[in-house]
């Protein structure tokens, strides 16, 4: 059953199909190479050749937010997946098992979660190296003890219900009574919270990408493109501002989407 | 004083973005110290129609016609009835065990049902609103009122905190009392106390009732008038008696056929049973720790055998450890002692494959149909899941054999692409057996499997569980509260109380001659018995 739809997360639907078109096609949206240097027109402002401005190298702005898109999501999608999956089954086992197994996760999601965010992730970079996936790993790992407790706690409420204990008198084996019974009736929370997720891996990709650790240049990133910016933000306020403003609506737009998706399951 | 104390006329009211009215065109009166009990089935609009009286709607549901009035004013349609309800319409909700705050203590919740109203002046002493709330559930019949006063609602079995709620009810000494299925959840024994106590209330206060029941036994022994209602009408009315002996809708004949009594035909089909053992428990005990220490001794030694084919039932109120010895018979609970015997083999200590074997051979079919089946799958697939974890057949033989046990439990083959949700209490539990059955299995254990559908669906499962029984010769372990559900299905009835077996024998025997005092207790309980008796001399079995 579908949420009904009110215009702010239709809004925020639209936006995110932009985006995420826009990361699978860019050339539908511009016809300019992102990595075309001009250096005639180096930092020129927004006007109808280039409606975000150019560059320092004089590319065209909105070609490279728009090619960046892709860079983005798919470095947020990835870390998303990443947390997904790992907290989804530890938070499966822990919930289901109970007992020894429960107290040990949860310990050790507990201690996962009681190092800050981005220090975390800093350090995984410094282990992994720098690049998109690593970036994308390093994200994602944060976000594993939330995607965990939110799991277990949907596990604790739906083990109890007398069809798992149906599906075991029906002779189902623990691998099937989770994939099919409990694991398909724990994911609404959980789905919430991978929007949620989403739009701070973007935030959290974004930052590192700004940092250096991300896509390299000459590639495109949004958060890369932030950094780049920031080198002639007095004079070309327009090369940190677009980019910013992309991160900024995508990230709002997901946690919209987030916020209907938890509603529409009450 | 002709007037009546509440008169419905012609009231309609209709929910947002439904295609019929929830309830069309009702009229009903209730007198002065007059009980009046409004009968149906669920969905029937006999609660909807409460509510309107309370001006407790759901917010998405209208009075669109109709007028009602209490003791002359017109109080149709409106939903600030502060003055009014509470203080002269009381009201007796369904579910005791969600209808009080869990955080307020007992006394503060029925002192607050008196200061609301300002009925105790303007600024109450503690201790004045205290010894009002005592009193209070001293007449609304709670043992040690004081005490339970200063209680939470958790530390209150149903039937108590029941009484609670009447207590709150009659608070302000209404002239009219609501009472919303008040027994439906508690045993057939604690339902009567209650009855008991809200007639003996009526009879001193000339309160007048309306009881909104399902259970026509109930309505026939309580009310002086019945009202049916199906479907949103009001189908027939008149003296209690009368609607029982001679009714004269078919709606009402079809309540009446459905109505569990100790009366009226049994289901049960010739024996089959042979003296073939066919699961024997062997003083089989269970302890459950509690949290704050010590243990509960939850089924105490019981020894039970079933033979091949027959059906043994176990009667016994919640808590009396029925369903556990259910649960370790189907290896689903570990006893702390005793021993599980199935087909000559100790099946105890079983695991693994071995205990996935065995399961094949004894299936379940729970009490909730509404929480017994995977919401996320279609019928089918949940018909098929049995047959998937054994690996029974390929998947065009799965599906054939979905088709053949559909049309076993008589569910109409196109409700297998539906999901759970799309279906009727009864249509669920015809696929909880459905699934039962899919391994094929020798033993059925049903635990309450009747419990939660009304009257006429009851009748309907119970006739399919017979049915089924005598065409597959199933042994069948049967847990049921209720005598009149029981007394349909089994060759042998157990009674339960305090996790003893204090009575067992056959079905006829433990019934017409009850051996031990709480079996004659629970059958002096079964409501609408003596009414029934009265009413209905010619149908009485020899």
């Amino acid at each position: 059953m579908p949420p009904r739809l009110r215009p702010g997360p239709a809004l925020a639907l639209v936006w995110l199909t932009l985006v995420g078109a826009a990361a699978l096609l860019p050339s539908w949206f511009t016809a300019l190479d992102p990595l075309a240097v001009a250096p005639a027109e180096r930092l020129s402002g927004p006007s109808p050749a280039h409606p975000l401005g150019t560059d320092q190298l004089g590319r065209d702005l909105f070609a490279r937010v728009v090619h960046g898109a892709g860079a983005s999501l798919t470095a947020a999608a990835l870390a998303t997946l990443v947390g997904l999956v790992a907290g989804g089954v530890f938070g499966l086992l822990a919930g289901f098992l109970r007992g020894p197994a429960d107290a040990l996760i949860m310990r050790l999601m507990d201690m996962l979660l009681s190092i800050p965010g981005l220090l975390l992730s800093l350090a995984l970079i410094a282990v992994l190296g720098p690049g998109t996936r690593n970036v994308a790993v390093a994200v994602g790992v944060t976000g594993i003890a939330a995607f965990a407790r939110i799991t277990r706690a949907e596990v604790l409420r739906v083990r109890e219900e007398p069809f798992v204990e149906a599906a075991r008198a029906g002779g189902a084996r623990l691998p099937r009574v989770l994939l099919r019974h409990v694991l398909p009736n724990s994911l609404g929370p959980v789905r919430a919270l991978a929007a949620l997720d989403f739009a701070g891996a973007i935030l959290a990709v974004s930052a590192l990408s700004f940092l250096g650790y991300g896509v390299q240049p000459p590639h495109p990133e949004w958060g890369a493109l932030v950094s780049e910016g920031r080198d002639a933000l007095r004079t070309a306020w327009w090369l940190t501002t677009f980019p910013g403003l992309a991160v900024v609506v995508t990230v709002v737009a997901a946690n919209r989407v987030s916020r209907a998706l938890e509603g529409g399951l009450r | 004083m002709n007037q009546p104390l509440l008169r419905i006329d012609d009231l309609t009211v209709r929910y947002r973005r439904a295609a019929a009215d929830a309830v069309h065109g009702v009229g009903l009166t209730v007198g002065r110290g007059e009980t009046v009990a409004l009968v149906g089935e669920s969905g029937s609009g006999k609660s909807t129609t409460a509510h309107a009286v309370l001006g407790l709607l759901p917010p998405d549901a209208r009075v669109t016609g109709g007028r009602i009035s209490f003791d002359g004013h017109d109080i149709t349609g409106e939903r600030r009835l502060g003055a009014l309800r509470g203080r002269r319409i009381g009201f007796v909700p369904q579910d005791p065990a969600t209808s009080l705050n869990p955080v307020h203590r007992i006394g503060a919740q029925v002192a607050e049902a008196l200061t609301a109203h300002g009925l105790l002046g303007k600024r109450p002493s503690r201790a004045a609103a205290r010894d009002a709330a005592v009193e209070l559930l001293a007449r609304a019949g709670v043992p040690d009122p004081g005490r339970r006063a200063a209680q939470y609602p958790h530390e209150l079995s149903g039937g108590l905190r029941q009484r609670v709620l009447i207590a709150i009810a009659i608070a302000a000494g209404p002239d009219l009392l609501i009472a919303d299925e008040p027994t439906s959840a508690l045993d057939v024994i604690v339902q009567r106390r209650i009855l008991d106590h809200l007639a003996d209330l009526g009879a001193r206060t000339g309160t007048g009732l309306l009881l909104v029941t399902h259970d026509l036994g109930v309505a026939v022994e309580r009310a002086d008038r019945i009202v049916v209602m199906a479907g949103g009408r009001v189908v027939e009315e008149g003296p209690a008696r009368r609607i029982v002996a001679a009714p004269r809708h078919p709606r009402t004949r079809e309540l009446v056929a459905a109505a569990p009594g100790l009366d009226g035909p049994r289901a049960r089909v010739a024996r089959r049973e042979s003296a073939e053992e066919h699961a024997r428990l062997d003083g089989l005990t269970k302890d459950f720790r509690l949290h704050r220490g010590g243990t509960l001794r939850a089924v105490d030694g019981v020894d039970l055998t079933l033979a091949r084919g027959e059906t043994v039932a176990l009667v016994g109120e919640s808590g009396s450890g029925k369903s556990t010895v259910a649960r370790m018979l189907l290896r689903l609970t570990e006893p702390t002692a005793g021993r599980v015997f199935f087909e000559g083999r100790d099946v105890t200590a079983l695991r693994g494959g071995e205990l996935r074997t065995l399961r094949r051979d004894i299936q379940v079919v729970y009490q909730n149909p509404y929480a017994s089946l995977n919401p996320r799958m279609t019928v089918a697939r949940i018909i098929a899941d049995p047959l998937v974890s054994f690996g029974i057949g390929d998947r065009a033989t799965r599906r054939a054999r979905v088709g053949e046990l559909a049309e076993l439990v008589a569910l109409p083959a196109e409700l297998l692409r539906r999901r759970p949700a799309e279906l009727s209490g009864g249509q669920r539990q015809r696929v909880a057996i459905a699934r039962a059955l899919a391994p094929g299995p020798g033993l059925l254990v049903c635990d309450e499997p009747v419990s939660a559908l009304d009257a006429t669906v009851q009748a309907q499962i119970l006739d399919l569980l017979a049915d089924l029984k005598a065409r597959l010769g199933l042994t069948c372990l049967f847990i049921s509260h209720d005598l009149a559900v029981v007394r349909r299905v089994a060759d042998r009835i157990g009674v339960m109380r305090h996790g003893r077996l204090v009575e067992l024998g056959d079905a006829d025997a433990v019934l017409s001659r009850p051996a031990h005092p709480y079996t004659a207790e629970l059958l002096a309980a079964v409501p609408g018995r003596d009414a029934r008796h009265r009413a209905l001399p010619s149908t009485r079995q020899p």
